[in-house]
C-alpha cells in the first residue's frame, strides 16, 4: 500500500508542474502589460514602470515562472490590488461558504440517489424504475443555474418560502443558515444526485446477478439484509468513484451556484475578480482550487485500493 | 387470420435481413428521441432568420418586460426585445459554438491519441500535457483562458477546445492502443507501409466508434459550459444573444419577468437532453457486446 501511495504521489508531479505552468501563462496570455491593467488606464508610463520592476515583470519570462513558483511555495500567492490584501486572505475569507454548500449538497446528493438508485434497481423494468431514470437524465440534462433560477422562481418569488439569495454564517444562528442554504443546496446537489442514482442502480443491478446473491437467497434471507449487507456493500466500489469525482466537480459547480444566489464564496470572487481583471486573484484562486481538486482525486483512489485490493496490484503491470 | 400474422412476421424479418443497422437504429428508442430532438435544434438554428417575427437586437423601449402575448409569444426582455427572437437566435449560436468547439477538439483529439498511441516519446510529453489539463475542474479552465484573452465569441471557441482535447484525446489514445497490438497491423508494418499511413488510414477509422459517442457528450457539456460561462459573464458578450446570457438578463428581472428565465431554458433543456439521450443511444448501438449478444442468441435459436 505504501509504494502504490509513493507511486500515486510521483505522478502528481509532472501534473502539478503543467498546471502550474498554465496557471502561469494565464496572465502572460493577455495583451498589455499586467501592471498596466492594475495601474488602469489613467497611469503614467513611469508609475507603469516602477510596478512592473516591482512585480518581477522585467526580467526573463521563465526567471519570471520561477520566482512565481518559489514565492508561491514561500506562501505568497500575490496580491490582490483591487482587494488591498494578499490573495491567500482573500481566498481564506471566502472559503467558508463554498465549503459549506459544498459539504451540504454532497450529503443531499448521495443520500437521494442512495434511496432513489436502491428503489429503482429492485423495481428495475418498471414504471417506477423508469420515472427514475428518467428524472435523473433530466438531472444531467439542466445546467445548475438553470435548475437555480427556476427554484427561486417557484419557491422564493412565488411560494416566498425561502430568500431569493445571500449567504447568513452558521454563527447567526442554524436555523437562519440552513433556511439561506436549501436552495443553493438543491441547485448544487440535483446533478450529483443524478449521477449517482444512475451509477448505484446499474452497479446494484451488476450485483444482483451474482452467484453469492443467490446463495443468500437461497439461504432463505430476507430481502433487505441481502441488499444492505451484501449487494450494496459489493456495489459500493463504482458508487465511491463517482462521488469522489462528483465532490470534486462541487467546488466548481459551486461558483455558478453562488454566483446565482449571491453567496460570497470562492466562486463569487472568482467571478467578480474577472469583472475586474484582476489576474493576481484569478491565479492564486484557479490554482488553489485545482490542487484541490486533484488531491481530493488521489485521495478518492487511494480509498479505492484500501478497499479493493485488485486496484493495488494492477498498478504493478 | 393465422395466415396472415405469420406473413406478417415474415416480412418483418425479412424486413430487418435487409438492414439490420437501420432496424437496430429505429429500435433504440433512446437514439431515435435524441435523433428528433437534435434535429429539431438544428432545424431552428437553421431557420432561426426566418421563424424570428423580430430581430434578436431590435429594442421597443415602450414594450419592456411584456409578458408573453399574440405578437410577443415569450414576452420582451428589459430592452423590449423579444425573447422568442431572441431564443431561437440563441439556439443558433448554442449550437455554432456546440458544433465548433467539437469539430476542433475532435480533430485534434484525434490527432493527439493517434500520435500518443503510436510514438512512446510522444506519448509520455503529450500525456503528461493531457493529464495536467485535465486536472482543472473544466468550467474553471475556461473561465481563466477567457479572462486572458477577453470577451469574444471566438475566444469562447479556442478556450472550450482546449479544455475538451484531453478528453477526446484520452479516449482516442487508449482504443488505438488496442488496435496497435491487432495482428493487421503487424502485418502492414511488415508490408513495409509507412507510419503515417498506418496512423491515418487503418489505425483512425478502428477508434470511431468509441469516438462517436465521446463526441456527442462532448457536444453536451460544451453547449453546458458555454452556458454556463455566459452566465457568469465570462462568455457570450452582449448583446449577442445565446442561451446563457439571455439567462443573465433573466437574473436580473427575475421578480418581473419569468419568461426571460423559463423559455431559453427549456431550450437548453430540450438540446442537451437530445445529446444525452442520443449519446447512450448510440452507446448502446455502437457497443460490440450487444451485437455479439444477438448473434449468439440467433445462433442458439438455430
Amino acid at each position: 500500500m505504501g509504494a502504490y501511495t509513493l507511486k500515486r504521489l510521483f505522478a502528481l508531479i509532472p501534473v502539478l508542474f503543467i498546471v502550474s505552468i498554465v496557471v502561469f501563462l494565464i496572465t502572460r496570455l493577455t495583451p498589455g502589460s499586467p501592471a498596466a491593467i492594475i495601474l488602469g488606464q489613467g497611469a503614467s508610463p513611469e508609475q507603469i514602470a516602477a510596478l512592473s520592476k516591482e512585480m518581477g515583470l522585467d526580467e526573463p519570462v521563465v526567471n519570471q515562472y520561477f520566482i512565481w513558483l518559489s514565492n508561491i511555495f514561500h506562501g505568497d500567492f500575490g496580491y490582490s490590488y483591487f482587494l488591498n490584501k494578499p490573495v491567500l486572505g482573500a481566498i481564506w475569507d471566502n472559503v467558508g461558504p463554498t465549503v459549506s454548500l459544498a459539504i451540504l449538497a454532497q450529503i443531499f446528493g448521495v443520500v437521494f440517489a442512495l434511496l432513489f438508485g436502491i428503489y429503482a434497481a429492485k423495481h428495475k423494468g418498471t414504471i417506477r424504475d423508469e420515472s427514475i431514470m428518467g428524472a435523473s437524465l433530466l438531472g444531467i440534462s439542466i445546467p445548475s443555474f438553470l435548475l437555480g433560477s427556476f427554484l427561486i422562481l417557484l419557491f422564493a418569488v412565488q411560494l416566498r418560502i425561502f430568500p431569493v439569495s445571500g449567504y447568513v454564517p452558521l454563527n447567526a444562528g442554524l436555523f437562519e443558515y440552513l433556511k439561506y442554504l436549501v436552495l443553493p443546496t438543491i441547485t448544487l446537489g440535483a446533478i450529483q444526485a443524478a449521477l449517482i442514482t444512475r451509477m448505484t442502480r446499474s452497479s446494484l443491478l451488476d450485483t444482483i446477478s451474482e452467484n453469492f446473491v443467490k446463495t443468500a437467497k437461497a439461504k432463505g434471507l430476507n430481502e433487505r439484509t441481502i441488499m444492505l449487507k451484501h449487494t450494496l456493500r459489493v456495489s459500493f466500489l463504482p458508487i465511491l468513484t463517482v462521488i469522489g469525482e462528483s465532490f470534486a466537480g462541487l467546488v466548481t459547480g459551486a461558483a455558478v451556484t453562488e454566483s446565482l444566489f449571491n453567496i460570497p464564496g470562492l466562486g463569487q470572487l472568482i467571478v467578480s475578480s474577472i469583472e475586474r481583471r484582476d489576474y493576481a486573484l484569478i491565479q492564486g484562486a484557479v490554482l488553489l482550487i485545482t490542487v484541490a481538486y486533484v488531491v481530493i482525486n488521489l485521495v478518492v483512489d487511494l480509498l479505492y485500493a484500501v478497499i479493493d485490493p485488485r486496484v493495488r496490484n494492477s498498478y504493478h503491470d | 387470420m393465422n395466415a396472415q400474422q405469420n406473413t406478417e412476421t415474415i416480412s418483418v424479418t425479412a424486413k430487418k435481413k435487409r438492414n439490420p443497422a437501420a432496424a437496430r437504429f429505429f429500435s433504440n428508442r433512446l437514439l431515435v428521441r435524441g435523433a428528433i430532438l437534435i434535429l429539431l435544434s438544428i432545424l431552428i438554428a437553421v431557420f432561426a432568420p426566418l421563424i424570428s417575427p423580430f430581430g434578436s437586437l431590435q429594442i421597443d423601449p415602450a414594450n419592456r418586460l411584456a409578458p408573453p402575448s399574440g405578437t410577443h409569444w415569450f414576452g420582451t426582455d428589459n430592452f423590449g426585445r423579444d425573447v422568442f427572437s431572441r431564443t431561437m437566435y440563441g439556439v443558433r449560436i448554442s449550437l455554432m459554438i456546440g458544433a465548433a468547439v467539437t469539430i476542433i477538439a475532435t480533430v485534434l483529439g484525434l490527432i493527439v491519441g493517434l500520435l500518443s498511441s503510436y510514438y512512446k516519446i510522444l506519448d509520455y510529453i503529450l500525456m503528461r500535457i493531457c493529464d495536467g489539463l485535465f486536472a482543472f475542474p473544466s468550467i474553471l479552465l475556461a473561465i481563466a483562458i477567457m479572462s486572458a484573452l477577453g470577451p469574444k465569441t471566438s475566444n469562447v471557441i479556442i478556450a472550450l477546445s482546449l479544455v475538451f482535447i484531453p478528453s477526446i484525446a484520452r479516449i482516442v489514445r487508449s482504443a488505438a492502443l488496442v488496435v496497435k497490438e491487432k495482428t493487421f497491423i503487424e502485418a502492414l508494418k511488415a508490408q513495409g507501409a509507412s507510419s503515417l499511413r498506418i496512423i491515418c488510414f487503418h489505425m483512425a477509422p478502428n477508434v470511431l466508434s468509441p469516438l462517436i459517442v465521446q463526441v456527442t457528450y462532448v457536444f453536451a457539456v460544451t453547449i453546458l459550459t458555454e452556458a454556463s460561462l455566459s452566465f457568469l459573464g465570462a462568455g457570450i458578450p452582449a448583446p449577442t444573444p445565446s442561451l446563457g446570457n439571455m439567462l443573465y438578463d433573466g437574473k436580473l428581472a427575475i421578480y418581473n419577468a419569468w419568461w426571460m428565465t423559463v423559455f431559453p431554458g427549456v431550450f437548453i433543456i430540450l438540446i442537451v437532453l437530445g445529446l444525452n439521450l442520443f449519446g447512450d443511444g448510440l452507446r448502446d448501438w455502437l457497443n460490440p457486446k450487444n451485437v455479439m449478444l444477438k448473434k449468439k442468441k440467433r445462433r442458439k435459436k438455430r
